[in-house]
């Protein structure tokens, strides 16, 4: 079919880019002549990046290196931070014009001082978001946050951040995030058509990608879904599944689903569901609108509000998705996803869906004993499902 | 083990007394007073003046290590869900309230409201929620930004302005007001404790030194728990004449002294005195230590919420690699230590993820050997004896040679 035929090549071309993305920005920035800053999960603001002017660019776990940071971190850090400071220890990150580390935990809070002493780069940041989110206090000091990580941004690029460029900067990223939306609605309403690695190659695909081409990209693709929208082929039988937890690698865990016929529904992921929900103001102070799209963001194990509304979310998420299970994808040593873990579990199965949890690395896991686990709790799930 | 034997503070037999009071006077006075649930770096003298009894989760956790009760109740939070990896202080905690029977005291008089200060780890914050949930409890947060290099005004701002939410917040729950009064009496007396506490840790400089860190980690409880009280006042009054005396005597801690080490992290509480003795037979005194320096920091300034912003905020825990490790520079100069013992505490991410560098700074600018020890504050299981044994006796084998 030529329209599949299409739609494959615009597939491949997400694709292609996360087989390295070092190599596709490293390219892009030769091209381009741009400044580059990385960032790491999560919630850093890349609509500020980009408006002085430089490329962001989402160290998510691109594998490989974690023995390198043996000498500084213990390996009771997550693999996601010591995967990164190993990318970073390999010389493979020294193309960076700048880099911004959020804390979010305890290990991120450390990191920071780590990696400027033994791998400084020209600009470094870190961006210091307040841990409680009730009160109004946060949202003063997010701003006040949100307006130094700004002049230290001009700093880095000689370009002044003005309300007009940033404003055109959030009216960009927001365009993104509606199209990964509909795109993620056109994956919800027809399983299994693309795929749950799929999907979310292409919203980590974001993460690396300049923004205007993401968005091209976006557009073509959903214009090619369209077309194929008249089969409208609902498959039977395959599980809805709601998953949970900081971040989805390593992604052979959505080919494992992919194989066993569940389909994601929805999820809490800062690289996925929070990563594209919400957006922020095109009007009125920019700032301002940063810092409440920051404050409004859906639940998240590092930020919680005093209500807890993480659990009720997450049940609520499950009973509107008519899930079959909730599998908890977590980092293992996430600190904060372990504290939260058993009101999580309670709050899910009390709601009727029973769970699963498995504890992820980025890199170097055991696939095998992780398939055997994920096909048991799904085939436990058929088993509820048809009786 | 050799015959040689620590010098016993006599001030430190009132301890047991002291402790055994405080935690007395919450049992009992919960009935007439709100009861707060604190974590060590949380700003007590608010606490104490609007009349709430302040209760420490963390030094209960240190007693259930010293008690040797930790293993267990680490293990009755794990079979609740909790991961093995999570602070062994936090499921003392949590394990004591699923397990009474099983806990020191019976667990912890049950709290009114919660309190819980991010300046000393993100753990408490998530702890304390746990204990939000299950206690149905409100928490109040204090979110103290961290401080990668010096304090930023936005960052004490933010503090102070949380301040006045907290009073409103205890205010709202406890129905007891905050005068400013009382509040200026409280602080001058955590400030006098906080003083004497810093002579009484600087009176490790002497050689020999009158105190060894077991001694230090011994004595911290009222500086934590009492601050704001006279008698902790009276305590360490009291400790300082002792030490004082044993300088005037030109005596050690220990009987020689050839060895001055300093000490990183918090203390082993399950092996307490049978791990520093290992040092003993080296006649090694541990003559300095970061962790009980945490609460040696005087509040100055003349608002007291700023004063408290600015001083909490602060505290070195909250601070950055370079922060962390020219203090421990210093403590290697200013004590004329010959090296330094760090312990990687699996329970403690913010203390020990810097610890790698830290021990190659502090040997690059003093030159003197550090050695890392893998152990847990409260936990046993994570502690492998005969390995660490090996590790010491390797490392005093480099100062000997």
């Amino acid at each position: 079919m030529a329209v599949n035929q299409y739609l494959g090549e615009v597939l491949h071309r997400f694709d292609k880019v996360l087989e390295d993305p070092l190599e596709f920005i490293q390219q892009y920035k030769t091209e381009n002549r741009v400044k580059v800053i990385g960032w790491l999960p999560a919630d850093v603001p890349e609509e500020l990046i980009h408006a002085s002017g430089a490329i962001p660019f989402g160290i998510i776990g691109h594998s490989g290196g974690y023995s390198w940071a043996d000498a500084h971190l213990q390996t009771w850090a997550c693999s996601l931070v010591r995967g990164s400071l190993g990318l970073a220890l390999q010389g493979k990150l020294a193309f960076l014009d700048g880099l911004i580390i959020p804390h979010i935990c305890d290990t991120t809070r450390n990191l920071g001082g780590i990696w400027k002493h033994v791998r400084p780069l020209p600009w470094m940041e870190n961006y210091l978001l307040p841990r409680q989110v009730d009160r109004p206090s946060a949202r003063t000091y997010l701003t006040g946050e949100l307006g130094r990580l700004k002049a230290r941004l001009e700093q880095c690029t000689g370009r002044e951040i003005t309300a007009r460029k940033l404003q055109e900067s959030i009216a960009l990223f927001n365009q993104n995030r509606v199209l990964l939306r509909r795109l993620w609605q056109w994956h919800v309403s027809h399983p299994g058509v693309i795929g749950n690695r799929v999907i979310y190659n292409i919203i980590k695909s974001a993460m690396v990608i300049p923004r205007e081409e993401h968005n091209q990209l976006l557009m073509q693709l959903l214009e090619t879904l369209d077309h194929m929208a008249g089969g409208e082929e609902v498959e039977e039988g395959c599980l809805r599944l709601v998953l949970s937890g900081k971040v989805w690698d390593p992604p052979e865990i959505m080919n494992i689903l992919d194989k066993h016929g569940a389909v994601v529904m929805a999820d809490d992921f800062t690289t996925g569901q929070r990563y594209l929900a919400g957006d922020a103001a095109e009007t009125g102070d920019p700032m301002e609108a940063l810092a409440l799209r920051q404050i409004n963001r859906i639940p998240f194990a590092c930020f919680p509000t005093a209500r807890y509304d993480r659990r009720s979310f997450l049940a609520e998420l499950a009973g509107k998705n008519r899930a079959h299970g909730v599998l908890f994808l977590h980092l293992k040593y996430c600190e904060p996803e372990n504290f939260d873990y058993p009101d999580m579990r309670a709050a899910v199965e009390s709601a009727g869906f029973p769970s699963l949890r498995v504890e992820t690395d980025v890199g170097n896991l055991s696939l095998g004993q992780l398939e055997t686990r994920i096909e048991a709790f799904l085939e436990m799930l058929r088993g509820r499902g048809t009786e | 083990m050799a015959e040689l034997r620590y010098r016993r503070l006599q001030t430190l037999n009132r301890l047991p007394r002291l402790m055994g009071n405080h935690y007395l006077a919450a049992r009992y006075l919960r009935y007439v007073r709100p009861v707060a649930w604190i974590t060590s770096g949380a700003p007590v003298e608010i606490i104490r003046a609007m009349g709430i009894l302040p209760v420490y989760p963390e030094n209960y956790g240190a007693l259930c290590g010293s008690r040797q009760a930790a293993g267990t109740l680490c293990q009755v939070a794990e079979a609740r869900g909790y991961s093995r990896e999570l602070c062994s202080y936090a499921k003392c905690n949590l394990g004591s309230l699923a397990e009474p029977r099983q806990a020191p005291l019976g667990g912890l008089p049950r709290p009114t409201v919660l309190v819980a200060c991010n300046n000393i780890c993100g753990t408490v914050t998530k702890w304390y929620q746990a204990l939000a949930r299950d206690l149905r409890v409100p928490l109040f947060l204090w979110d103290t930004p961290f401080s990668p290099g010096e304090l930023t005004d936005g960052g004490v701002a933010y503090a102070a302005a949380q301040l006045r939410e907290m009073v409103r917040f205890l205010e709202r729950h406890t129905g007891h007001k905050l005068h400013q009064d009382r509040l200026n009496r409280v602080m001058d007396k955590s400030r006098e404790a906080s003083r004497l506490w810093s002579e009484i840790r600087l009176l490790g400089r002497h050689r020999p030194s009158p105190l060894n860190a077991s001694d230090l980690f011994i004595a911290m409880a009222p500086i934590v728990v009492l601050r704001g009280t006279d008698q902790a006042i009276d305590f360490y009054r009291e400790l300082k004449a002792e030490l004082a005396g044993r300088v005037a005597k030109g005596e050690g801690a220990l009987p020689v002294e050839r060895y001055r080490l300093v000490w990183d992290n918090i203390a082993i509480w399950h092996k307490l005195l049978r791990f520093y003795g290992q040092f003993l037979d080296h006649r090694a005194c541990f003559v300095a230590d970061t962790y009980t320096g945490g609460w040696g920091t005087v509040m100055e300034g003349d608002d007291p919420l700023t004063a408290l912003a600015r001083t909490y905020t602060g505290v070195f825990l909250n601070r950055g690699l370079a922060y962390r490790a020219s203090q421990m520079v210093e403590l290697v100069r200013d004590f004329g230590a010959h090296g330094f013992v760090m312990h990687a505490n699996r329970s403690c991410k913010p203390y020990t993820l810097f610890q790698y560098d830290i021990r190659r700074m502090v040997t690059e600018q003093t030159g003197v050997p550090g050695l890392v020890i893998e152990a847990d504050m409260a936990d046993p299981r994570s502690y492998a004896e005969e390995a660490v044994k090996t590790r010491i006796q390797a490392f005093m084998e480099t100062l000997d040679g």
